[in-house]
């Protein structure tokens, strides 16, 4: 940290306590922005960290094979994500097959529920009631995933094998319902803004031509607050994608490349907790993978944030 | 206004023939269907809720007494209970905070009452944007690779968990701490710059008391969220504990009886510290096979739910309050 420089000038000269004062002020305001710098280093440790690992696992397994599987002995093509196995193979698509299967399925269940609770709260709800039900429906995000893990494996698994023929014990589809539960206030809480920061003047030139208050909110306010709500959804995506225990807890543990729901499969976060959570060593390839899939997944979610960033900067500017 | 002729195309110009038939009746019956489809959707989360409080509570009642609080974690699950891995969260929340706040606060006024508007504080903004969406899972291997390998060698201790658990929440209650602090108003600081107060006087005496419950409401939501967070304690690499966490960060003992070396034996920073929370205690017995461990886990849902709640409701009061 630099000493402040503050020259004394002459009208400073006789008022030694503002000198003082300007000295202290100084100070304050470098640790100030010391505290806010260690946000920064945050980045730059998360970056650091995930990166030398990836890096010298790259030194082990081929970039090649991490992105377009490879070639067997017997001529025939492979892609799969066993690093812990005796049989190693360093193929990330399994992975990301499961971790998209189960946010298309959250999201295909948070997207229309979050938006109509959007819409109650923000067009049909009266004031006193919108200000007592939001932060009840924000609760649901306040529920540890853990507990939602829980629930979709004792209580959603067992109600869905009665129905589904063939559901697997653990498997995409309760993990994902459950998620798209847990995902609801995030989509629900920024497309309320979005839609309550449309100009009342818009809603009433629509009451004004005849429409009726279903019209009104699906094609005046939603469209108006279109990138508002495109920015949530993707942020409820990027949630989606980076949520582990509830696929940890419920979904299962095997990375297959597969488009049923009722499979058990293995997500990214998934592997990540699976690995950690036994003991391997520093600098085994096992522990290196973890690193990688983790690289993987920030940057998949910094782009998400990034886009959602972008949208709603749009929103912003064309109603504030 | 581009805007109101496009109103004009989708309500009443869909064909020609239609313009002159009001088919109000359908309208209002779609209307109604919407509307009951709004008040569903609203209500189903709290419907999940409410189902997925009462079968914690009915599926761990047999285990919902005091040894939950009084016994460690054992093979035998009617001989398990929960006391390292509640104090552990305990201990981890106090010490969270304590981290927190000083810091998560003094970043919210840097940013909102100090930063010119320059690529320095354009970066740091930007980043801790991008770092409230990182998922909590990748904080893990932050923690794992620089606080486990890097501090302790290895060894998942408590120290390691908070270091972790504050980084994660640091974010939001940076962008919490913000919002409270814009919403003082502005003549609030120019009355106090008026009589002749400094910069930091004003922000000390007048524009932090009044954002106070704003702040508090960030800190108590954040932590409730952090204290909850069962993954990247998972890749830490915590484990089943047997024992209390230490929590003190000094031996008082060998401090008032002078034996000043070992001031920081046996404290917080023991590298022998190993520690549980709630959450990873309850993972660990939610995958075990026998359904006692599933009773035990449902018990201890139904403890960190009260938790988290709780300091959820607390939060929503203070806000409303604040209002």
């Amino acid at each position: 940290m630099t000493s402040p420089q503050t020259p004394p000038q002459a009208e400073d000269l006789d008022l030694y306590q503002r000198r003082d004062r300007n000295i202290r002020e100084n100070v304050i305001g470098y640790a100030l922005l010391f505290c806010a710098f260690v946000s920064v280093l945050t980045t730059v440790a998360i970056v650091y960290v995930l990166a030398s690992e990836t890096v010298s696992f790259f030194g082990k397994a081929s970039i090649g094979e991490f992105l377009f599987g490879k070639t067997l002995e017997n001529g025939s093509y492979s892609c799969s994500w066993t690093p812990q196995f005796a049989e190693k193979s360093f193929c990330i698509w399994p992975t990301v097959n499961g971790t998209l299967m189960v946010a298309l399925i959250a999201m295909i269940v948070a997207t229309p529920l979050g938006l109509a609770t959007a819409i109650y709260l923000s067009e049909y709800a009266s004031p006193r009631l919108g200000k007592f039900l939001r932060p009840v429906v924000e609760l649901l995000a306040g529920v540890p995933t853990v507990v939602y893990g829980y629930f979709a494996l004792t209580v959603i698994t067992p109600i869905l094998s009665s129905l589904i023929p063939g559901l697997q014990g653990f498997n995409a589809l309760s993990a994902g319902l459950i998620m798209g539960v847990m995902i609801i206030p995030t989509i629900a809480s920024i497309s309320t803004d979005a839609m309550r920061a449309v100009p009342l003047s818009l809603r009433e030139a629509a009451y004004g031509l005849g429409a009726t208050k279903k019209e009104v909110s699906t094609n005046v306010v939603l469209p108006a607050a279109l990138s508002g709500i495109c920015a949530a959804i993707i942020l409820g995506i990027s949630r989606a994608v980076g949520e582990t225990m509830i696929v940890a807890i419920a979904a299962g543990q095997r990375p297959i490349l597969t488009l049923d729901p009722r499979q058990t499969v293995g997500t990214m976060t998934a592997y990540i907790a699976q690995v950690a959570k036994g003991d391997s060593r520093v600098g085994s390839v096992e522990y290196e993978a973890l690193f990688a899939v983790g690289m993987t997944l920030f940057l998949i979610t910094l782009l998400l944030n990034i886009i959602s960033k972008q949208i709603s900067k749009r929103f912003q500017e064309t109603y504030e | 206004m581009s805007n109101g002729i496009d109103i004009l195309d989708t309500i009443d110009g869909q064909s020609s023939e239609s313009k002159f038939e009001p088919k109000l009746e359908s309208r209002q019956l779609w209307g109604k269907i919407f509307a009951a489809f709004c008040i569903f959707a609203t209500s189903l989360g709290l419907v999940v809720l409410a189902f997925l409080i009462y079968r914690v509570v009915s599926d761990g009642s047999s285990r919902l007494n005091w040894d939950l609080f009084n016994l460690y974690p054992s093979r035998r699950p009617l001989e398990s209970g929960y006391k390292a891995a509640i104090l552990g969260s305990v201990a981890m929340l106090t010490y969270v905070i304590v981290l927190v706040v000083p810091l998560g606060v003094c970043s919210a006024i840097y940013l909102e009452e100090y930063a010119k508007k320059n690529w320095l504080s354009e970066l740091i903004e930007l980043n801790i944007y991008n770092l409230a969406g990182i998922p909590s899972i990748i904080y893990g291997l932050l923690g794992l690779g620089l606080f486990v390998r890097g501090l302790y060698s290895g060894r998942a201790v408590l120290v390691t968990g908070i270091l972790t658990i504050t980084l994660l929440i640091l974010p939001p209650v940076i962008v919490i701490s913000r919002e409270a602090i814009r919403a003082v108003p502005q003549s609030v600081r120019q009355a106090s710059y008026g009589v002749g107060a400094t910069k930091w006087q004003t922000i000390r005496h007048h524009v932090l008391p009044s954002a106070l419950p704003g702040i508090l409401t960030a800190v108590i939501i954040s932590t409730s969220r952090g204290i909850g967070e069962t993954a990247p304690i998972v890749v830490l690499g915590a484990g089943t504990v047997l024992f209390d966490p230490k929590a003190s960060p000094i031996n008082f003992g060998a401090l008032f009886s002078g034996r000043l070396g070992d001031v920081f034996t046996d404290t917080l920073w023991s590298n022998d510290n190993f520690f549980s929370v709630l959450p990873y205690q309850i993972y660990e017995w939610v995958g075990d096979p026998k359904a006692e461990f599933q009773t035990l886990a449902s018990a201890g849902i139904v403890v960190l739910l009260l938790l988290v709640l709780g300091m959820n409701l607390v939060a929503i009061f203070l806000r409303n309050r604040a209002k």
